[in-house]
């Protein structure tokens, strides 16, 4: 089911949190909202779960073609996992999952040994088979999000949000249910948005990004278009590591649009090409002042002649060894393609 | 917006409970705790000081404010060493020492009070070595360069209340330093040690400094109980006119005088002093209230 | 929040096992500070707690019981108990609905009421009986025989403003009732020390919960409402749960204070003997009668009262450590 977000404003008293955003997120897809603490992004999916109003006046929610914008979060049919998960910690893990199935009218209710079919389903599914009798102080954190998960996944909702699902999570743990959520998702197909600040984790995992800061929507894009063709400064910063150079620059490349000489042209480490001075090849003269190498890719600071900066230069070891760079060494930069696109600050 | 006005909420039930809790404290707190107020303005500002401080009255202000300024004294100086000792040392039968701290809140004042009037009165366990009607003084007598000591009077005397006072007052103390000495950072006394500091001088020099809001609040608290305690006091008391009358006991004294003699404003003398009582209770919370966010600042800092 | 509350309520702190600082104390000082804390907790402490068991039994154990079979005494341990029954689960109710609209709702003025929900421990206990004999007694709003009083300080045009609304018809049965002798006999009665009773001891479970559920956040019942549990649902299977050792903790405090409220209790009683005495309250009488082995032995029961709970609470903090 697809969500749409139309025109939410949400101010708590003089704060904004959300100023008139937008967003459409399709049916089936895995969506993350990515931005800074204090950008807006869990208001937003709390207000799409209906736990929080957005200001009277201001837009309205659809799932689908329905217009959830007043309807009590428990009757919309999502399914929300908190940061911390909430977990029950008075109740098992078994049931912890059977909760949103047992509190139903007894009209609605299922049957005991269908609650229980349930409950041995969404265990099989979250690979936690033999923990239902657990109780949550006795797991893991991966293992309490994934309880979290199927415990919201029981009421079958029609769509799943995620507040920073991996964010109290240790490295190693992190970067595995990462990865298994991603596969889960390809599994059930179910329209799923999650929170994050990780952008490294965003651009993994989800079909789409939404980059929010300061209270609006940045870009949205999928997560090689964001990465490879930020629209704002924000986004550029924001994704990556960014050499902000001091026009004008003779590392530019024809085709670059360059509209101003004294602008800021935003280009990743990785972009920039670096030779030696005497290959005399075209581009921007400067002088290495320092080399890590520790790791597969080296990371050189290049200081400019015309003393406008430091620029940062991503390498591979192997060409870093196949050239013999030395601090000292004066070199030749140049941008590996047109920069896409550039900012006069 | 007005006062108690909500932001909206998924959870229910903020109505029912809110609009109970207004409706019970109104009844039980709010209602009968303006009576005092509201009484005690039918009186002329003339009666009124009349009512609230004619010489007697006076002399229960004193008495109950000395004391318990004495016993909160006192508290704050064996309550930090007691907290200290609970949290820092571990000696067997700490856990059993430690609940025994609450004791005061959870024997009724009425069972302190007569337990405390046997212990000092001439027979008791203590009284018969310190009264001097007691064993000891009434045979003996000291003489230290000179002075002729006699013995000491603790029940019936404005001692007792003060031990009363001590007793019921001590939780306070120790129960407000016990958080904060569990807080102090060891990094702290690491540091004075390798400066060079003795153990004594980081104990004083370092410590205590981080203690003394914590126990500042302790002492008010201590203070505030004792100025307002009853049971616990009023049968070692001997409630003598002038000496040792506490300022609740002349407030049910008010109450019962006026009680009999119909006077023209029902109760309106014993409410003259309560109201004395009430406005010292709410101006020693509002210190407290500021100790209180000072020793927090304190303590993040 | 009132300090005054949380240095009352606040459990403390279980001993600690973290690994502390390699410095110590000097032996010397050490012993010297544990022995001036024993010393004084001893004798100011623990000796009074002793005293009432060895003032009790000092004419014997044959004494001693037959303290009990006084029809006196029995009434009034009768009305101690009717008294904490009614007032503790009140102050139980009003304790969870307080907390519930403190720390589950975002509103203006919550200190404020955080505040007057202290109030009681700021009040002397003399002054809060005092406050019912105002409302109820003689002359007091509510009290019998003085319709023309009733709201008179506070409303003069009380009756104009009932009649602008045609309810005449009110007054005069209102007034019947108010007036009956004998009909609403609030003070030197149950009632009325049940309503002081209340009053001294009602701040303690809200107290012990607000804290607690202010930890624990609103995550746990949001979660439930997103699955589709309506609002009793997610207080029964989710907050009390979550919340039950920290009422009982408050239960308990509330419990102690309410059977052994001495000063509230005895400025409404009217100490009627075997009617309006509680259990405190028949203490007092007969230590006046000078029956000195009577009033400690009924002492001993809430002596008793105050270790039953003196265990109980460090059994609760226990319970609370391992959590």
């Amino acid at each position: 089911m697809s969500i749409t977000a139309t025109n939410i404003t949400k101010t708590f008293g003089n704060y904004t949190a959300l100023n008139a955003v937008n967003l459409h997120v399709p049916s089936g897809k895995l969506i993350a909202l990515l931005g800074p603490s204090g950008s807006g992004k869990t208001t937003l999916l709390r207000i799409i779960a209906g736990l929080e109003f957005a200001d009277q006046g201001s837009g309205n929610i659809l799932f689908g073609d329905e217009d959830v914008t007043n309807v009590p979060p428990g009757k919309r049919g999502v399914g929300f996992v908190f940061q911390h998960y909430a977990l029950f910690r008075h109740l098992s893990v078994a049931e912890n999952i059977a909760f949103g199935l047992k509190v139903r009218k007894r009209a609605e209710r299922p049957d005991k040994a269908t609650i229980a079919a349930r409950v041995k389903e969404l265990l099989h599914l979250i690979q936690l088979e033999d923990l239902g009798g657990r109780y949550p102080a006795q797991l893991s954190g991966g293992q309490r999000q994934r309880v979290a998960l199927a415990r919201a996944l029981a009421v079958q909702p029609k769509v799943l949000l995620l507040d920073e699902p991996f964010g109290a999570l240790d490295a190693k743990v992190r970067r595995d249910l990462r990865r298994w959520l991603r596969n889960f998702h390809d599994e059930i197909h179910l329209t799923t948005v999650f929170v994050t600040h990780d952008q490294e984790e965003a651009l993994e995992i989800a079909d789409e990004v939404v980059i929010m800061n300061q209270a609006r929507v940045e870009q949205v894009g999928i997560p090689q278009e964001v990465y490879d063709r930020p629209t704002t400064p924000f986004v550029h910063k924001f994704l990556g590591n960014v050499n902000q150079i001091v026009l004008p620059w003779s590392g530019l490349i024809p085709g670059t649009n360059v509209p101003q000489e004294d602008g800021i042209a935003f280009v990743r480490p990785h972009d920039i090409e670096l030779v030696h001075f005497n290959t005399g090849r075209d581009g921007d003269p400067a002088q290495v002042v320092d080399i890590h190498a520790a790791g597969p890719v080296a990371k050189v600071a290049v200081k400019r002649n015309d003393g406008k900066g430091i620029v940062d230069v991503e390498l591979s070891r192997a060409y870093l060894d196949q050239i013999r760079l030395r601090e000292g060494d004066h070199v030749l930069l140049r941008v590996r393609r047109p920069v896409a696109t550039d900012y006069a600050i | 917006m007005s006062l108690f006005s909500k932001q909206r909420s998924v959870i229910p039930g903020f109505g029912l409970s809110f609009g109970f809790t207004m409706f019970y404290l109104s009844l039980i707190v709010l209602i009968p705790l303006s009576a005092v107020f509201i009484r005690t303005s039918g009186l002329s500002w003339g009666e009124f000081w009349n009512a609230a401080f004619n010489a007697r009255e006076l002399a229960s202000y004193k008495v109950t404010f000395l004391s318990s300024f004495a016993a909160a004294g006192v508290n704050g100086i064996f309550g930090t060493i007691l907290a200290w000792v609970l949290v820092r040392y571990p000696f067997p039968g700490r856990r059993v020492i430690d609940a025994l701290v609450d004791l005061p809140f959870a024997l009724p004042t009425a069972v302190a009070g007569i337990s405390l009037t046997a212990i000092y009165s001439k027979n008791g366990w203590i009284g018969k070595w310190l009264d001097p009607e007691g064993v000891f003084f009434s045979v003996n007598q000291i003489n230290l360069f000179g002075l002729k000591f006699e013995g000491i009077k603790v029940a019936y005397s404005a001692l007792g209340i003060f031990v009363a006072m001590t007793f019921i007052g001590l939780p306070f103390v120790v129960r407000t330093l016990q958080p904060v000495i569990e807080e102090l950072e060891p990094e702290l006394e690491e540091a004075a040690s390798t400066l060079g500091a003795s153990r004594l001088q980081a104990l004083y020099k370092v410590i205590l400094p981080q203690l003394v809001p914590a126990v500042l609040t302790g002492f008010a608290l201590a203070f505030a109980r004792a100025l307002g305690e009853y049971g616990s006091i009023v049968f070692i008391s001997g409630n003598q006119p002038n000496k040792t009358e506490i300022t609740p006991f002349r407030i049910i004294t008010k109450l019962e005088e006026s009680n009999a003699a119909g006077a023209a404003v029902p109760y309106a003398t014993a409410t003259a002093v309560a109201v004395v009582m009430l406005v010292a209770s709410f101006v020693l919370l509002f210190l407290i209230n500021l100790l209180q966010k000072w020793s927090r600042r304190h303590q993040e800092a | 929040m009132s300090p005054v509350a949380t240095t009352i309520t606040t459990p403390a702190l279980a001993v600690d096992n973290r690994p502390r600082s390699h410095i110590h104390d000097p032996a010397w000082l050490r012993w010297t500070l544990i022995s001036l804390a024993l010393l004084f907790l001893l004798s100011f402490l623990l000796l009074p707690l002793a005293a009432v068991f060895a003032e009790a039994l000092r004419n014997g154990i044959k004494a001693y019981f037959a303290a009990f079979e006084d029809s006196d005494a029995l009434a009034a341990i009768r009305l101690t108990l009717i008294t904490t029954a009614i007032s503790v689960p009140a102050n139980v109710v009003f304790g969870v609905a307080a907390a519930w609209a403190i720390t589950k709702f975002d509103f203006r003025g919550k200190s404020f009421l955080i505040t007057l929900i202290d109030l009681p421990f700021a009040v002397s206990p003399v002054i809060a009986g005092l406050i019912f004999v105002l409302v109820f007694g003689r002359h007091g709003w509510f009290g019998p025989g003085n319709m023309e009083h009733l709201f008179a300080p506070i409303a003069p045009g009380f009756k104009e403003f009932v009649s602008g609304y045609g309810l005449d018809w009110l007054l005069g049965p209102l007034a019947e009732w108010m007036n009956e002798p004998g009909m609403l006999p609030v003070l030197f009665a149950t009632p009325g020390i049940v309503l002081a009773t209340i009053f001294v001891s009602f701040p303690f479970v809200a107290r012990e919960l607000i804290p607690l559920m202010q930890a624990q956040g609103r995550d746990e019942e949001l979660t439930a409402i997103t699955l589709g549990a309506n609002g009793w649902q997610t207080f029964w299977r989710v907050t009390l749960p979550n919340i039950k050792w920290g009422l009982f903790y408050g239960v308990i405090l509330c419990n102690a204070r309410a059977m052994g409220e001495f000063g509230a209790v005895s400025v409404v009683s009217g100490k009627i003997r075997g009617e309006t005495n509680t259990l405190p309250l028949h203490v007092e009488i007969l230590y006046n009668e000078y029956n000195s082995v009577g009033a400690f032995a009924i002492a001993t029961l809430l002596a008793m009262l105050a270790i039953v709970t003196l265990i109980a609470k460090s059994f609760t903090e226990w319970k609370f450590a391992k959590k």
